[in-house]
């Protein structure tokens, strides 16, 4: 089964690429490089590290571009590599999430990832909207990694429940199950019960 | 009042989009009855909003420092060399439990069967013993005198089988007596 909604232009500099143009590679670099590095500065919340984070990124699937086998969109397996470079990374120098941080690192995360869709709002309404959003961030953040990516694959990437599957190399099932545990334990946070805002982290991190 | 326990995936599934058509019609079906089921999606439903409704998009663009950077870090880079491909691959299916556990299994009953099938016997059978003989040679003077042996002799050339049987005829008898209990096979309480 191949994705069946992927840009043909994208399809046809795949195609130059995996047979070792790098140039085609470049241009899809180039189409994918905005999008991935916003993606990444969501995760994270730092413009320096995301910059880093979305250029290996692409670096690894160019590497491993014969890994890629169209069964979802390519932007979705590069959310997939990003996901896992960004544990990685935490991993490696044991940091927590960018949304659990202390309140100075708090702002910078939040006037990166302060741009909400609605940008009419009034001032007032605008900061609520950005508490709200750190705050179901580090709800998300609060999951096991393997919630956290389902969760992070379906909302914010916002592909097929196939696609998913396919780029984190797991059964349509596999995704379901672990999407209906996500969501219950979302709903049991307090960050997600009405009216309530005192929201206590449990530290897990991606 | 608590949602039916066989409904809250098929709920969680509606919300996120992941229910096929008749399921879905028979889930709206039972919520109009069913009030906990209904709490429990608006429940999800509220969770699944906010997600949707916090979806950050942040105003940054990639620079040309960024792709200039990129660009600097493909040059380093080289595709997977069939060998970074082949254990790439085995490196994912021997992560993946089901497949490694049947692998290890499969080869585990291999191994043992070998062993067991390797196993030299300690007690060959007569008849075993009685085929498995002495190379051929130009003095088969020691060949016992069993029909195999005579067989095989006889395989190779007739003329073998003749000097053969010469040979062993013109032997002294031995001195031992043949017919005893113990060359006859037979236990000593039966005389």
């Amino acid at each position: 089964m191949v994705v069946e909604n992927e840009n043909p232009d994208t399809l046809e500099l795949l195609a130059l690429a995996r047979a070792g143009d790098a140039e085609a590679f470049g241009e899809i670099c180039r189409v994918h490089g905005t999008p991935l590095l916003r993606q990444a500065v969501a995760l994270c919340g730092n413009l320096t590290l995301a910059e880093d984070l979305a250029q290996d990124t692409l670096v690894e699937a160019w590497k491993g571009l014969h890994r890629y086998n169209g069964r979802c969109q390519f932007f979705t397996w590069l959310c997939a590599i990003l996901l896992n470079r960004y544990r990685n990374v935490l991993r490696a120098n044991r940091l927590r999430p960018a949304a659990s941080l202390g309140a100075r690192n708090q702002d910078e995360f939040e006037k990166h990832t302060g741009n909400l869709p609605d940008h009419a709002t009034l001032p007032d309404q605008a900061v609520e909207l950005r508490e709200q959003a750190v705050l179901v961030r580090q709800c998300v953040q609060a999951l096991p990694a393997k919630h956290q990516q389902v969760i992070y694959l379906r909302f914010y990437v916002d592909d097929s429940l196939e696609g998913i599957a396919a780029a984190l190399g797991f059964s349509v099932g596999t995704v379901k199950s672990r999407l209906f545990h996500a969501l219950d334990k979302l709903r049991k946070m307090n960050a997600f019960s009405a009216q309530r805002s005192d929201f206590k982290m449990k530290g897990g991190m991606l | 009042m608590k949602p039916c326990t066989q409904n809250r995936k098929l709920i969680a599934w509606f919300v996120a989009n992941a229910l096929d058509a008749r399921q879905t019609r028979q889930l709206q079906a039972h919520l109009e009855t069913c009030e906990g089921c209904l709490r429990y999606l608006a429940e999800i439903s509220n969770v699944t909003e906010r997600l949707v409704a916090t979806q950050s998009n942040p105003d940054v663009q990639a620079s040309e420092n960024f792709h200039q950077k990129l660009a600097g870090k493909l040059r380093a880079a080289k595709p997977d060399s069939m060998g970074e491909i082949l254990a790439a691959y085995l490196r994912g299916i021997l992560l993946n439990w089901r497949v490694a556990v049947p692998a290890f299994a499969a080869l585990v009953v291999i191994g043992l069967t070998v062993a067991i099938w390797r196993q030299p016997s300690n007690a060959p059978s007569p008849t075993m013993a009685g085929i498995r003989t002495a190379p051929v040679s130009d003095a088969d003077d020691d060949l016992s005198p069993t029909i195999a042996n005579y067989q095989r002799v006889a395989s190779q050339s007739l003329d073998k089988l003749d000097a053969l049987l010469t040979r062993q005829g013109n032997r002294p008898l031995p001195s031992m007596p043949i017919y005893t209990a113990s060359t006859l096979g037979l236990a000593q309480e039966s005389f």
